[in-house]
């Protein structure tokens, strides 16, 4: 790794004429570096990468690949490969000439081209294929064919803009695998945009959640889910039992915090310290509890000296193969708790009195 | 459909039957459903047409034209003798109007493909305005339009008027109407929306986001277009050239007007034949060798273009 970053965005900005589609972004990635935009459509991840690729112009806020300002450089005039999301496959192109596009522009001569061509279509798994046209490839093959379009002329960052979700669920877990082997392979700088969590999550060595053009979150793919920094990533990364309350009491380990809705004293211990620490009696806070981090248990008087507990009633729950999903009516609040295997398919039944139960550790401050 | 279905629905049990057996029997033959929604188009085209020319091509090799019985006609080659042996007129006529055709054809390209280029790629709301402003004004006769081009090149036309009278550039007026010139300005006017809008189609087709990735991958505008935008809308200038120079080809009204006695068309001289000099047969001769030529070129330019290539592997590639 070298010391300069290959891409570095500072207070971008981009407005559509009253819509302020991105608003004050800045990163920095190094090379070699996985990273996602990751948010809800319409949260100004594909504009960021669209700004980055050149092909719209940031309002305010600069660009910089590999250290050389290029914020108002065309797009021909950037290191980038990009993957489009409907591939944007020339139609009237074979493969060969699809993919040796980048290095024909180049000036790359004839036969090199072939050669590199030929590599490349080695390296997405589909050789041979340079006399083929788009039109007779499957999805699958179609989003392989663009990749190594992009790769081929080896940029100094590959954008990603939603490249699977053209494919059935099946294929986009299988190219998953096959686009992190090929990026680790390459050890090519990579931006990839997505609105799947977990895709974001499960390729990434950083992920930035954005929401309405703002960033909420720049963090590696644990911190993201573990220690979710705002209210909208701890929703939107997964899932989350959002609850409000009131701090009333703090000490050395963690914070107890009365919460008005599920009827209740909680305490939240997390290692993410600082975050409680600047928190006193008083202050308003939302505590957030991942649905698999909670327990449920049959024995209502059970052992009184556990913390976070509280009864509640059965609404509802389905069976999901792995694990069972309980919506649970705890004063009239409902929570959702996810128990894994054989534990949570036959002890249980709509109606019943059970008790919610969390470990302080599993909980954490979201929104003050 | 559904005031059909609710007919349908009122009719009495007996006749509700053969409704219901005459649905089965179509739908399990959906190929005669289509034969016969194309039915009117076929006798149209095979019929009325189709009996029409074979009455023309039958004149053009016997005697006497029009015949007055079926039996009492002998078969002869000198209609086309006529036409295309004793003198070369004929055939110059329509050198000189294939030649008006291409130079019509050509100008349309040149006009039509700069303003469908920008109104499909400009980020212009309301595209389909635009195009109607280019349109409408092909609402109007095409007399009244023919006349409009005669003002303007005539000999105290807007043009001379403004050279002479204005600018005082030249002391006699230029002739300019009742020229071969005269008749491609006016074809190009009459037939640019033909091709515009099928050339405005295929651009407007091409996904944005081809010469995004042509772009990023180091093409520039110029590069981009000729590799990507170009070759995607040739299928739709291909479908124009085809139709204008078809239709301008065989153009009857535009050389009568602007052309003057001295510049004439091919349908012309078939016209004069037919209705003034009262020559059937010569008349038939000269339309059956001119619909063989236009054949003829058609055939070869799709030969040569490839047309259907280009159609199917667009249809392929949605």
């Amino acid at each position: 790794m070298s010391d300069t970053p290959i891409v570095r965005a500072e207070g971008l900005i981009k407005d559509f004429g009253d819509v302020r589609a991105v608003d004050d972004i800045s990163f920095e990635i190094e090379e070699g570096e996985f990273f996602s935009l990751v948010g809800p459509s319409g949260c100004g991840k594909t504009t960021t990468l669209r700004m980055i690729a050149g092909f719209d112009r940031p309002t305010a806020g600069d660009i910089y690949i590999q250290d050389e300002r290029v914020t108002r450089a065309p797009p021909y005039d950037r290191d980038t490969g990009m993957v489009f999301q409907g591939y944007a496959l020339f139609p009237h192109k074979t493969v060969g000439k699809n993919v040796g596009f980048g290095l024909k522009m180049d000036g790359v001569p004839e036969d090199e081209r072939a050669e590199r061509v030929a590599d490349v279509l080695e390296l997405v798994d589909l050789p041979g294929y340079e006399d083929r046209y788009p039109s007779e490839l499957s999805g699958g093959q179609q989003q392989r064919i663009a990749l190594a379009r992009a790769l081929v002329i080896e940029p100094s960052v590959l954008l990603l803009d939603e490249p699977l979700s053209n494919l059935d669920l099946k294929l986009r877990k299988q190219m998953r695998f096959e686009l992190q082997r090929i990026q680790q392979e390459l050890g090519v700088t990579t931006i990839y945009v997505t609105h799947d969590q977990e895709e974001a999550l499960s390729m990434s060595d950083r992920v930035l959640v954005m929401n309405e053009g703002e960033a909420e979150q720049i963090d590696d793919s644990l911190s993201i889910y573990n220690e979710p920094s705002t209210r909208f990533v701890a929703d939107f990364i997964g899932e989350a039992n959002l609850l409000e309350g009131t701090v009333v009491d703090r000490n050395e380990t963690g914070i107890d915090v009365e919460l008005d809705g599920v009827g209740m004293d909680a305490r939240v211990e997390t290692g993410n310290g600082d975050r409680i620490d600047r928190l006193s009696s008083g202050h308003e806070v939302t505590v957030s509890v991942r649905p698999e981090n909670i327990s449920l248990s049959r024995d209502v008087d059970g052992d009184p000296t556990r913390t976070n507990h509280v009864e509640g009633t059965i609404k509802s729950f389905t069976f999901l193969g792995k694990v069972t999903r309980f919506l649970i009516d705890v004063n009239g609040e409902e929570m959702l708790v996810e128990v894994p295997g054989r534990a949570g398919q036959q002890r249980f039944q709509n109606g019943q009195q059970v008790v919610v139960e969390w470990d302080p550790r599993e909980s954490i401050v979201v929104g003050v | 459909m559904s005031i059909i279905q609710s007919v349908i629905n009122r009719l009495p049990g007996e006749q509700m039957g053969y409704v219901d057996g005459v649905n089965r029997y179509l739908r399990d033959r959906p190929n005669l459903i289509a034969l016969l929604q194309l039915s009117l188009g076929l006798f149209l085209v095979f019929v009325v047409l189709g009996v029409s020319l074979l009455i023309v091509v039958f004149y053009s090799f016997v005697r006497p034209v029009p015949p007055e019985s079926l039996t009492d006609v002998s078969v002869t080659l000198e209609h086309y003798q006529l036409g295309f042996v004793e003198t070369t007129f004929y055939l110059r006529v329509m050198w000189d109007s294939f030649v008006i055709a291409v130079q019509t054809t050509i100008l349309c390209i040149l006009l039509a493909y700069p303003a469908a280029y920008f109104i499909a790629f400009s980020d212009l709301e309301y595209k389909n305005i635009w195009l109607l402003l280019i349109i409408i004004p092909f609402w109007i006769n095409l007399v009244i339009r023919t006349y409009a081009w005669m003002l303007i090149l005539g000999n105290r036309g807007l043009i001379n008027w403004l050279l002479i009278d204005l600018a005082g550039f030249v002391q006699d007026p230029i002739p300019l109407l009742f020229s071969q010139g005269a008749i491609v300005v006016g074809l190009t006017h009459v037939f640019l929306p033909f091709i515009l809008i099928p050339i405005f189609t295929s651009l407007d087709r091409i996904d944005r986001s081809h010469v995004e990735a042509a772009k990023n991958l180091g093409a520039n505008k110029l590069q981009a277009f000729y590799e990507v935008t170009l070759p995607q809308s040739l299928p739709g200038v291909a479908a124009g050239v085809m139709i204008v120079f078809v239709l301008s080809f065989g153009s009857f009204l535009t050389p009568i007007l602007l052309g003057g006695a001295e510049n004439i068309m091919i349908a012309n001289l078939v016209e004069e034949m037919f209705g003034q000099i009262n020559n059937w047969g010569l008349g038939s001769a000269l339309a059956v060798v001119f619909v063989i030529v236009v054949l003829a070129i058609v055939y070869a330019f799709n030969r040569l273009i490839g047309l259907k290539e280009l159609y199917s592997q667009e249809g392929e590639a949605q």
